[in-house]
């Protein structure tokens, strides 16, 4: 079993027409034992930006430490909220120094341009290699399920509703096949004037 | 830049003065000529730069990212080193944050250097002071700034630099107005840079460059040469 | 000691330079080519790495999903060596055994074939000596059986059964490379297993919809449509998996139909 499964976890992040969906299931492991079943993945960068983080879950807390850190100093330095791209730059950046002795974690980004509000999303490996698609990402134990249904429910244009729908099913039907995943997941729906935070029950095991 | 050493050169006056930096603000006063001035919609910078048929010509006016740029007055190498450092900063913000620095942040950590440098052993504060031209994409405005040894920093409508920078700035009071745009603001620098040249302004001896959404441009002669004569 | 010391060792014994001069040259041209062989920097882990390997992967996915009196079965058409290099675009990966019975595999293509061949020859057999067609049922308890018979040196495939039962309802068996066979409503099989499984648990199995929701009903058209569907989905992402779908529709008393449908060229 390898270190990126070892806690189990998945997050998924799909870009609709001004909006954008981050959903993550809630389930943490110690290989096959179940240790907590309200673990959310992601996590609250600024107002419109949200970072997953799948994989080792040591290693993701200690990246999300790091990545608040340079998030922080970046907003006091700069006197700004910070933009989801640029973010994403950092992270890239934090985990590519670590090149030869990685965090076991892969991040994802998904959130709104605070001046633009124009959606981004993007997913990255364990050493930052950015990957920004215009659909959706997804990462962790059940990224390959996430993959196939995804590509079925995504549809160019989706409004926000939509959009948390395709999210929803999807990881649904993926978790419903992971087993390093479950027990429920909180789907993040990031639009211009809010977000809106849904947890949905998925199969309980 | 922490591997100075020896013992620090810019030492307090017992009247609370650094000799030092006065000194190096005195190298600029006596250096040539520049001005810099926010348009409506963009940033000009001139300066003059001597020419003779004697050597080549060399650059005074440097871009420093896509949509920055600045001009010195005072010693030459020291803002070739200003530039250099102002390069890298801005080189490394891109690369850190995956988008160009603001013109605020290039000033900020090029001040910072510049400061280092009265406070450093072994080593003279800059004889230069640095007219910073910027145009940030968000929010999509002109900046400029002027950068001093001391390391202390001032963002200007207009201002100038060098040799009768007073006659220059008196002039700027008079003639500047905020609802210019950048072919009147170069028009309007070039008089005011007329104010202290002691020799005819030809486009041999005048730079110009200007800032705006496209970028950092220098004016090629024959620009200089058309807005030269319009005067 | 590096095998180019222990070769010119190993051939010092075996000559006397006296009376055999050209035996120098001979163990030095020994020992190089033994050098050229196994040269030092190869580790003992590298060389069992390069050792002959009796597997190998083809690549390509399939599936099944059955209906009340039918059975559609897909697959895509392309064939792949080392995950990357196309060798085929029109391969037949569904192998209709009989008028009821369609087998159809992913993984290694050598092995699907050589099972293929066997179950025909069962097929065969029985027709002969029972003078009747086997029954989907009865075919995937064979094959299960001759699977497990190779537990130590498995065909290394991941096969599935679908066909019309004696009830004339659509059957899919699905199993693993050793024999493990169980009857599914829907099952996939190949490298886009974990892409094609979830879409289908969704719009098939209806896994995500909440109870008390009315359920669309699952008919030919809709299932043809699916599968199309989500080989479309999975041929987007799963390199080895594309070209075109071969489809093969068993209806209960009525003679199988094949249907192909290009994919996305790429």
């Amino acid at each position: 079993m390898s270190i990126m499964s070892y806690t189990g976890g998945t997050v998924l992040a799909m870009a609709g027409d001004d909006c954008v969906c981050i959903a993550s299931d809630l389930r943490l492991g110690e290989q096959m034992n179940t240790v907590a079943v309200d673990q959310k993945k992601v996590h609250k960068m600024s107002d419109k930006v949200y970072v997953g983080l799948c994989g080792f879950h040591s290693d993701a807390k200690t990246v999300l430490d790091k990545i608040m850190f340079r998030k922080n100093l970046y907003e006091l330095r700069e006197n700004r909220s910070i933009k989801p791209k640029v973010l994403a730059t950092i992270i890239s950046n934090l985990a590519y120094q670590h090149r030869f002795g990685s965090f076991f974690t892969e991040p994802l980004v998904a959130g709104l341009d605070p001046v633009s509000h124009k959606p981004y999303i993007c997913a990255m490996d364990t050493i930052g290699n950015i990957c920004t698609p215009e659909d959706f990402v997804a990462i962790g134990t059940g990224a390959e399920y996430l993959l196939g249904v995804s590509e079925s429910f995504w549809r160019k244009g989706m409004n926000s509703e939509e959009l948390f729908e395709a999210t929803a099913q999807s990881m649904l039907s993926a978790l419903e096949r992971d087993a390093a995943s479950g027990w429920g997941a909180v789907v993040y729906t990031i639009t211009k004037n809010n977000v809106n935070i849904r947890t949905i029950k998925a199969r309980m095991d | 830049m922490g591997d100075h050493y020896g013992f620090s050169l810019t030492t307090f006056s017992p009247s609370g003065k650094l000799m030092q930096i006065e000194y190096a603000l005195n190298a600029v006063k006596n250096g040539q000529p520049s001005v810099g001035l926010k348009a409506s919609d963009g940033v000009v910078l001139a300066t003059e730069n001597p020419s003779s048929p004697l050597y080549e010509e060399q650059a005074k006016i440097e871009k420093i990212s896509k949509h920055i740029g600045c001009v010195y007055s005072g010693m030459g190498p020291d803002a070739r080193l200003l530039v250099k450092r102002a390069r890298k900063i801005a080189i490394t913000y891109e690369d850190m944050y995956g988008e160009e620095i603001s013109t605020t942040q290039l000033v900020t950590r090029l001040a910072a250097v510049m400061q280092e440098y009265t406070q450093s052993g072994g080593v003279r504060p800059f004889g230069v002071s640095l007219l910073i031209a910027g145009w940030d994409v968000e929010p999509g405005k002109p900046l400029l700034f002027q950068c001093d040894p001391s390391g202390a920093y001032f963002a200007w409508k207009a201002t100038a630099l060098g040799k009768n920078d007073t006659n220059a700035k008196t002039f700027l009071e008079k003639r500047f107005s905020e609802t210019l745009e950048l072919d009147d603001g170069v028009h309007t620098s070039l008089l005011t840079l007329r104010e202290c040249f002691d020799v005819g302004m030809t486009e041999d001896n005048v730079e110009v460059a200007v800032c705006n959404a496209s970028g950092f441009h220098r004016l090629t002669k024959q620009q200089v040469k058309d807005h030269l004569g319009a005067l | 000691m590096s095998f180019y010391q222990f070769a010119l060792i190993q051939m010092a014994l075996k000559y006397d330079a006296k009376h055999d001069p050209l035996g120098a040259m001979r163990a030095f041209k020994t020992a190089f080519a033994d050098v050229e062989e196994n040269p030092d920097w190869r580790s003992r882990r590298l060389i069992e790495r390069q050792r002959w390997n009796p597997y190998s992967m083809e690549g390509g996915s399939t599936c099944a999903v059955a209906g009340d009196n039918f059975v559609v079965v897909a697959s895509d058409t392309r064939m792949t060596a080392g995950e990357i290099n196309v060798i085929n675009r029109e391969v037949d990966k569904i192998h209709p055994l009989s008028d009821n019975i369609v087998l159809t595999t992913a993984g290694f293509h050598g092995d699907a074939l050589q099972m293929r061949k066997l179950l025909e020859t069962h097929l065969h057999k029985y027709r002969f000596d029972y003078r009747s067609n086997m029954t989907v049922d009865l075919c995937a308890e064979l094959l299960a059986r001759n699977l497990y018979y190779r537990r130590f040196f498995p065909y290394y495939t991941g096969a599935i059964l679908a066909g019309i039962d004696e009830h004339g309802k659509g059957a899919v068996f699905s199993y693993d490379p050793i024999g493990c066979i169980e009857r599914l409503p829907y099952s996939a099989s190949g490298a886009a297993e974990p892409m094609l499984v979830p879409f289908l648990d969704c719009q098939v199995g209806h896994v995500t919809l909440s109870e008390g929701t009315e359920r669309p009903k699952l008919t030919l058209e809709r299932a043809t449509a699916l599968v199309r569907d989500a080989f479309r989905g999975c041929a987007e992402r799963e390199i080895t998996t594309g070209d075109s779908i071969h489809l093969v529709i068993a209806e209960a008393g009525k003679p199988i139909r094949h249907e192909r449908r290009k994919l996305r060229e790429d």
